[in-house]
This record gives C-alpha cells, sequence and structure tokens, in this order.
C-alpha cells in the first residue's frame, strides 16, 4: 500500500474537510485487513471527531464553508417552491444515460455517494459516510445507513454497487451513453462487502475517481427496481428508483415537480453544502420555457428563481430590479468551433482557421472587451493550469494573409488527390458552422462565419438546432465525416469545471470521450495522422489521470496542451469572458454561487440542499 | 376529315375609315393627383429600394463584414451611428439598409413564384378543364388547408440542407422563397383559376376557337393578356404580405448571418430593449413602411387598373 490518502485529499491540503478528513485517516486507522473482511470502522459516528487532531480541527475550522448572506431564519419560512426553468422536455431520466434537461432530477431526485465543491476543492460526503483508498486501485466506501428509496425499499450496498458498475452495460445495451468512458473504463470490479461497504477494484491507478463518483452518472438507483424495467434503465422514472431529497411528483411536457422527500436521511455534522434538517426548499418547479427572453422576462416580474448566466451587458440591464438579484461568480465558461476530424485532417486547414480568427475583434463584440484566452485545459481549473494568457496568445494570433497562404495550399493539396476523397475535402469549397439555437450561439457562431469566409474566401455559413437535435448531429457517426463542418458549442459566458482535468475540457480532445464521439478525432480515422495523433492524445490522457504525483502529472497536461496546441487539434478555443453574472430572484440564498457552473447547476437548480427561499 | 383552313387575318378597322377611340397616354403627374396615396406609396418603395440596394454608399458598413464589428456595443444614435449599433457592435443603420435587401429580394423573387407560377397554373388547369382542372385544384386545396406560417416554417427547416446555390439566391435565402412561394402559389391559383373560367367563356375565345387558333395560343395571346391586370393586382397585394412572412420566418428561426428586418427584430432586440430600444425600433419602422409602402400602392394600382373601381377615389 503506497498511499492510504487519496490524490485529491493530498492535493486540497489545509482545505481538507472535517469529514473528508475523517473518512481518510479514521477509516484508513482501523487498517485494510480488517475493512476487507467488512469488520472495519464505519465510521458512521458523526458525533464527534474524537480522532481529530489539532491541525484536523483547524483545517475543520478553517474550511471555508459558504456563509449566506443571510442566516436561515427558523420555521416553515425556509420552505417555498422553487421556480426554475429549463428549454426542452428531457430525454429520459436515467441519469447514467442521458443527461440533457434533466439535470433537475439528477441532482433533486437522485443522491450521490458524495459531493465535491470545486470551489474549495473539498467532498462533501452525502449517501457516504467515508471512504478509504485501501491501495491505489482499491477504494471502499462506507455507505450512509437509513437511506431508502422513494418507495420504501432500503438502498443496500448492492444497489450502490449496481450504480457504480452498470455504465459499461448501458453502454452496450443503448450503444451511447452520455457517461464518458474515463469515468469506468478502469474498473476491475465493484463488490459489496457487507451491509454497508462497497468495494471498488481498478485495473490501475486513477487519480479522479472520487470526483468521478460524485458527477451525476453515478446517482444512486434502485437494483431492483430498474432491473425490472422493459429496458433495463431509469429511462421512465418510476417512484423508489432514487432516494434523493426530493420526490419526482410531475413529468409532461409542460415541465417537472417536486417535492421534498418526507422520509429523507439526516445529514449530522453536514458537510458543506448539505445541512443537518434539510433540505429548505419544500419543492421544485421546474417549467419548460422554450425562449430565453421570457424567461428572463419571468424572472424580472418575479415568476422565477434562477435565469441563469448572463454577460456584463445584460447584467447590467438587470440592476435596480427589486426581483433580481446579478452576482458576480468566478469565471469559466466555454466557447468552441469543434472540428470534423474527418474533414479537418490537414493541419494546415486548422492553423489557418487559427490565424484566420480576429480575436480582439470577437473580444470587443462578443465579450464587451473584456475577455481571456481559453486553453485545451480550461484556464480555470487552476490546480493543473500552468499556461499562461502570454503563453497563448503565441497560439492564438491574428494573421490573415497567413492563414490565407496555409488555406490555399491545404485547398491545393486537397484539389490533387481526386474525386473519391471528396467527402473528407468538402470543407475548401463550403463550411457549415452547426450551433445551438439562441442569441448567443447565434452572435459567435455568425462572427465566425463572417470573418472566416471573408479571411479565407471560402464560405462558411450558420445552421442552428434546438439542443436535442444539435446533440444529434454532434454524436452522429453514421459516416466517417460529420453532417456539419464545425460544432460550435458554449458561449464562453459562465460554464465551469468539475475539477478533474479530463473533464475539463481536455475531454472534448480525449479520444475516449468526446474527441472520438463528437469530432471524429479517433483511433480508427481513415486519415493516418489523426489515427496515429488520435493514439498519442489518448496515452496521454491516460498517463495524466494515472499518476498519482501532482506535478508530474501537471506536467504531463502542460505537454499534452502544447501537443494540442502545435497541432491545431481538435477543437478551436475561443475566448471567454473575464467576468460571469448570475441572475436570481433577489429571495434566494445560500445558493452556491461560486460552484454554480461548476459540475452543472441542475437546469437552473442548485445542487446544494443549504439553498433556501427568503420570504419575509 | 376535312382539312380546317388557316384563320384569315383580321382586317384593320381603322383601314375601313372606323374611328378608333384615342388611348389616353398615361400621365404619372396626373395619375398622382388622382391616386396621392398611390403616389406616396411610390415615394416610399423607391426610398425604401434606394437605402436597400444603394445601401454601400450611404455610410454604411457591410453587417456581412468583419469591418462591422466596432466594438462599440449598444451604442446610442449618433452621427457616427444614425440609428445606434446593437449588442455586437454592429451599426444599426447599416444593418436596416442591407436588412432591406433580403426582405425586399425574397419578397419579390416569392411573388414572381408564387403568382406567377400560381397564374400559369391556373390558365392550364382552367382552361383545359377536366382532370386537370381537378388535380390542380386538389393539390391547391390540400396545400391551402396547411396553416400558413407552420408550412413555411416546416418547409424552410426540411428542405434546408438540400437545396442548391442559384445564381444570386443562395441557398439560404432559397428555401425561404421557396417556402413562401408554396403559400402564395395556392391562393394566387385559386383567384386566378376562377378569371380564367370566367374568361374561357367569354366570346373572344370561342372566336379564337372557331377560326382555329391553338389552345396555348388562346391561352397565351387571347386569355393571359386578358387577366394581366388582375394578376397585376394581385402581385402588388402579396408583395407585402411576402415581405411580412420572410420576416416572421426570420424573427422565428433567425437568418443566419444574412442581415433582415425580421431577425433583426428577433433575439437581441427582446432582451436589450429596454435599455436599447433603437434596435427593435428602426428595423421594425423598416418593415412597417414597406409594407405600408405597398399596400397602399398595390391599393392604388388595383383601383386604376379595374375599371369598375375606377374613379371611385
Amino acid at each position: 500500500m503506497r498511499d492510504r490518502d487519496n490524490y485529491w485529499l493530498r492535493l486540497q491540503g489545509r482545505k481538507t474537510s472535517r469529514r473528508g478528513f475523517l473518512a481518510g485517516t479514521g477509516v484508513a486507522a482501523a487498517g485494510s485487513a480488517a475493512i476487507l473482511a467488512g469488520c472495519g470502522d464505519d465510521d458512521d459516528d458523526d458525533d464527534e471527531a474524537p480522532a481529530a487532531t489539532a491541525a484536523a480541527t483547524e483545517a475543520a475550522t478553517e474550511a471555508p464553508t459558504e456563509a449566506p448572506t443571510q442566516a436561515a431564519p427558523a420555521g416553515p419560512t425556509r420552505g417555498g417552491t422553487y421556480r426554475s426553468w429549463k428549454r426542452t422536455e428531457d430525454m429520459g431520466m436515467d441519469p447514467a444515460v442521458f443527461h440533457t434537461d434533466n439535470q433537475e432530477v439528477v441532482y433533486q431526485v437522485y443522491n450521490h455517494l458524495l459531493d465535491f465543491q470545486v470551489s474549495k476543492g473539498t467532498f462533501s460526503m452525502d449517501g457516504a459516510v467515508g471512504y478509504e483508498q485501501v491501495d491505489e486501485s482499491t477504494l471502499v466506501w462506507t455507505m450512509r445507513e437509513g437511506m431508502q428509496f422513494h418507495n420504501g425499499d432500503p438502498v443496500t450496498s448492492e444497489d450502490v454497487a449496481f450504480t457504480i458498475e452498470r455504465p459499461p452495460g448501458l453502454l452496450a445495451s443503448l450503444g451511447a451513453t452520455h457517461v464518458p468512458a474515463s469515468t469506468y473504463d478502469y474498473f476491475d470490479s465493484i463488490d459489496p462487502v457487507d451491509a454497508t461497504h462497497i468495494q471498488e477494484n481498478w485495473v490501475g491507478p486513477r487519480a479522479d475517481a472520487l470526483i468521478h463518483r460524485s458527477r451525476q452518472y453515478f446517482g444512486i438507483i434502485n437494483k431492483k427496481l430498474v432491473l425490472a424495467q422493459p429496458d433495463q434503465t431509469g429511462q421512465e422514472h418510476v417512484r423508489g428508483m432514487a432516494a434523493g431529497p426530493y420526490i419526482l411528483s410531475e413529468r409532461n411536457a409542460e415541465g417537472t415537480h417536486l417535492v421534498r422527500n418526507p422520509d429523507y436521511y439526516p445529514h449530522p455534522n453536514p458537510d458543506d453544502g448539505f445541512v443537518e434538517d434539510g433540505p429548505y426548499i419544500d419543492e421544485y418547479d421546474v417549467r419548460i420555457v422554450a425562449d430565453n427572453v421570457t424567461a428572463r422576462s419571468l424572472l424580472e416580474s418575479g415568476d422565477l428563481d434562477a435565469y441563469g448566466t448572463v454577460d456584463a451587458l445584460e447584467a447590467e440591464g438587470l440592476e435596480g430590479n427589486e426581483n433580481v438579484a446579478v452576482e458576480g461568480a468566478p469565471a469559466g465558461g466555454w466557447a468552441v468551433l469543434g472540428f470534423d476530424g474527418g474533414k479537418w485532417r490537414d493541419q494546415r486547414a486548422r492553423e489557418a482557421l487559427r490565424k484566420a480568427f480576429n480575436y480582439q475583434a470577437f473580444i470587443n463584440s462578443i465579450h464587451a472587451g473584456n475577455a481571456r484566452l481559453q486553453a485545451p485545459l480550461t484556464i480555470i481549473n487552476t490546480r493543473f493550469q500552468r499556461l499562461t494568457q502570454e503563453d497563448l496568445a503565441g497560439y492564438y494570433n491574428y494573421d490573415p494573409e497567413d492563414a490565407r497562404a496555409l488555406w490555399e495550399a491545404a485547398k491545393s493539396d486537397a484539389a490533387s488527390r481526386g474525386p473519391d476523397q471528396e467527402k473528407y475535402d468538402s470543407i475548401y469549397e463550403y463550411v457549415d458552422i452547426h450551433t445551438i439555437q439562441g442569441p448567443a450561439y447565434l452572435a459567435i457562431s455568425d462572427f465566425a462565419a463572417t470573418n472566416l469566409t471573408e479571411v479565407l474566401g471560402t464560405t462558411f455559413e450558420v445552421s442552428s438546432a434546438d439542443i436535442q437535435t444539435w446533440v444529434s448531429a454532434a454524436n452522429d457517426n453514421t459516416d466517417d465525416v460529420k453532417p456539419w463542418g464545425l460544432l460550435q458549442s458554449g458561449t464562453g459566458v459562465g460554464g465551469g469545471t468539475d475539477g478533474a482535468p479530463d473533464a475539463s475540457y481536455l475531454s472534448w480532445f480525449d479520444p475516449a470521450q468526446y474527441g472520438s464521439v463528437a469530432f471524429n478525432f479517433r483511433h480508427d480515422s481513415p486519415h493516418p495522422e489523426i489515427a496515429e495523433g488520435s493514439a498519442h492524445v489518448g496515452e496521454q490522457m491516460l498517463a495524466q489521470t494515472q499518476e498519482l504525483d501532482h506535478e508530474t502529472r501537471v506536467q504531463i497536461i502542460t505537454d499534452l496542451q502544447r501537443w494540442i496546441l502545435d497541432r491545431a487539434w481538435g477543437i478551436f478555443t475561443l475566448p471567454m469572458a473575464a467576468e460571469s453574472y448570475l441572475a436570481v430572484s433577489s429571495r434566494l440564498r445560500d445558493y452556491g454561487k461560486d460552484d454554480w457552473f461548476n459540475a452543472y447547476s441542475g437546469n437552473n437548480t442548485p445542487r446544494r440542499e443549504a439553498a433556501w427561499l427568503d420570504q419575509a | 376529315m376535312t382539312e380546317r383552313s388557316p384563320a384569315a387575318p383580321l382586317p384593320d378597322l381603322q383601314d375601313q375609315g372606323y374611328a378608333m377611340p384615342e388611348q389616353e397616354r398615361f400621365n404619372p403627374f396626373r395619375w398622382a393627383l388622382r391616386e396621392p396615396m398611390g403616389a406616396l406609396g411610390v415615394v416610399l418603395i423607391v426610398l425604401v429600394v434606394f437605402g436597400s440596394f444603394g445601401a454601400p454608399i450611404l455610410k454604411t458598413t457591410n453587417p456581412r463584414s468583419l469591418a462591422a464589428y466596432s466594438g462599440d456595443n449598444l451604442a446610442g444614435p449618433s452621427s457616427e451611428h444614425f440609428f445606434g449599433t446593437d449588442r455586437d457592435g454592429k451599426d444599426v443603420w447599416s444593418s436596416v439598409l442591407y436588412g432591406g435587401r433580403i426582405s425586399l429580394k425574397i419578397g419579390i423573387a416569392t411573388v414572381i413564384v408564387g403568382t406567377i407560377g400560381g397564374t400559369m397554373l391556373a390558365l392550364i388547369a382552367g382552361f383545359l378543364g377536366g382532370v386537370v382542372d381537378f388535380v390542380f385544384s386538389r393539390i391547391a386545396d390540400i396545400l391551402i388547408a396547411f396553416p400558413a406560417i407552420l408550412f413555411a416554417l416546416t418547409l424552410r427547416t426540411a428542405l434546408g440542407e438540400d437545396l442548391p446555390d442559384l445564381p444570386g439566391l443562395p441557398r439560404a435565402e432559397f428555401v425561404v422563397v421557396l417556402a413562401i412561394s408554396l403559400i402564395f402559389l395556392p391562393a394566387a391559383f385559386r383567384i386566378m383559376r376562377g378569371t380564367v373560367l370566367e374568361q374561357r367563356a367569354a366570346q373572344y375565345v370561342e372566336s379564337a376557337t372557331v377560326v382555329g387558333a391553338s389552345q396555348l395560343r388562346i391561352m397565351l395571346r387571347h386569355i393571359l393578356p386578358n387577366i394581366t391586370g388582375l394578376m397585376i393586382v394581385l402581385t402588388s397585394i402579396s408583395l407585402p404580405a411576402a415581405i411580412l412572412t420572410e420576416s416572421t420566418l426570420a424573427f422565428l428561426l433567425g437568418a443566419g448571418d444574412t442581415p433582415s428586418w425580421g431577425a433583426e427584430l428577433s433575439g437581441d432586440s427582446r432582451t436589450f430593449f429596454v435599455r436599447a430600444p433603437w434596435i427593435a425600433i428602426f428595423p421594425g419602422a423598416a418593415l412597417a413602411v414597406t409594407v405600408f409602402a405597398f399596400n397602399i400602392f398595390g391599393d392604388s394600382l388595383r383601383d386604376t387598373l379595374d375599371p369598375r373601381l375606377r374613379g371611385r377615389i
């Protein structure tokens, strides 16, 4: 056993939460042999922390807990109905299949083993009360006792083991899920050890396994009930599938409605985000509102509790409205133009695009002059990002003449390749920039189309679709070229990171994740250079996530980023806003604005049981 | 079978001493005095057309150029930007003028395809009658049964990817023209078919048939000139409706990176209407003025060309 503590605990240092500390050290002290035999300390004594040292006490004291802007009052005023919105209906409710427009259910109806507070770098225990990293490839979970599903079934260790081991089976049976393979491809076996312990055995070390478990895919699900469904999934939600704080009471074309689970388990000595007698909010009402302007009007009139992200110009317009609170939040976000690796095989073409892009004009017009250059790994993931803005400026420089020369050279070679290669070389005649319907997306795509058409002399046009159609187009692998030329995603405002580097946009490049599924940068590409490059990226992605020494890992990631930037590989990252703003109702309190953008905020519902509504 | 002798040319009546009434020469000034609203319509249409197609010489920046992104976002009207700037820093004056191009172009193209196409089909169906008339009429009935905007939205979405670029009409515009034309075509067909049926029973058609004129000749040389007046009136009335439909589609679906009045009224105009009302007001006013101009011109044209209404107003 090399390390008993976990990669993330060591990385967090003094930011270790009390619960995390107890889990990591208290359980470890009991000895791995005892744990494996199922006789270890179950660590669910939540009354005191007898093992806590002075340092631990200090750490717990200093662990930053988001202070409510106003203390939650006692009594019924904590309750009320939280009103939110989403654009379209869900594509199913199973957390391990899709996470498009169903996050309010995935996060509020389902519970997870733990949650990760990205801004603080701390884990908050939820369905688990502890875990032990027995060795580099063995993790043992200790479940919270007394949990039950919404139909009264007890949550067993078998259910938790089933929850964790489901994705590969779903992938095989459904053909595709939204669960990235990198979150489970290291599993060897997952076994319930006893009534409250589950052991994960991996084929090798995985630094981010804990973060993976906090992700939406691993919402604890009722094994018996799921296996009784015709498709053996939770896509058609049945009461009793989940054990979270809310029960799905209504789901139709108008939206969803959640009511408080009367039998929800308590969180004694809760970690950040949880409260002992929570959740405070009684009900969630999530309406389908097709367009942003209508949703914004609802917020302004006091009929919505969270609108979501706004840019600086919109934020100015909302100031002064007594129903609205606009708060600055950590800047995040991504906006990208993803290449179709089937067509953008020539590095010169990709570089031409990068040099053709007028960054300053983009920043001035789209981000009102206040933006930063984005990197393959998001620049907001500061624990892993070592590239500076100066480094990035060396890659993202506007040079229209050089761009045109590179483009023409690539085009000339394409012309000599012959008609059988035509579908791979169509970008030199016409490029469809495919985006999501919405003013911000269209503004970015329109800018790109205008800019690139003007500089490169090829027609770039914008097409847009609702998000579900867009997702289908992104994942359309019926041919080895995509139905689009460039896939535009994100607005560069809002958005965040779940802390793990592989999910902080590096997943867009990873052939084990979106790099292959969405962007055709895959091992089996018909173009040797793309296949070879994908293999390299895949190896480095694996290497970084298996590396438990942080500095070594950061070096691998930095090298990988430079490799990507040198080749203009995969996706073209656009500048992101330097400021982000959240527009919420003025009655919303303690909603966790610092992590609102991180790891999803669930269709504008806070993944935070401490959130409450001031109804005074 | 007796061979039909070729029709003898009609004698020139004037040669035989008959006095023909002197044809009144069109005097635009007299027409303007008689139809002041029509004249106003003409003036406005000329201004709109000149503004749209003469945009490059009217202190504008092409909204589809990189230079259009001024970086001066949501600036109010000024001597630099007559109509202010939008969310992306684009000059609204330029967007309004260039946006008129697409509205006019699509409006005119739509009316040509819809009205002229509808008239031609009506000519064929109304004149030939029988199965042809039945089939054409039922197809028109089916097309008319669809809700117009929904039909156009569906067509635009369904056909968007599969159409070619035409000279002067890129795919994105072609699909809109096709979608709106298919709304106007059956309506024009229904109106013109009734007139064709009326004309077919007229004596001059009977006379032409008796003298051995071919069906094609009767349709094109005899009936068509007699329904042209109605076709022109129909065109003038349809044009503002077509422009409005185009704007509606652009409002609902966006117009991509092509400036369009309808698209200008969508998206950011709604988001920033309170803070920067000029984003919505000027494109909206341009649309309203254009539709108003074509409407009053169409009314006057109808009054002028329809003898039954002449002199009433």
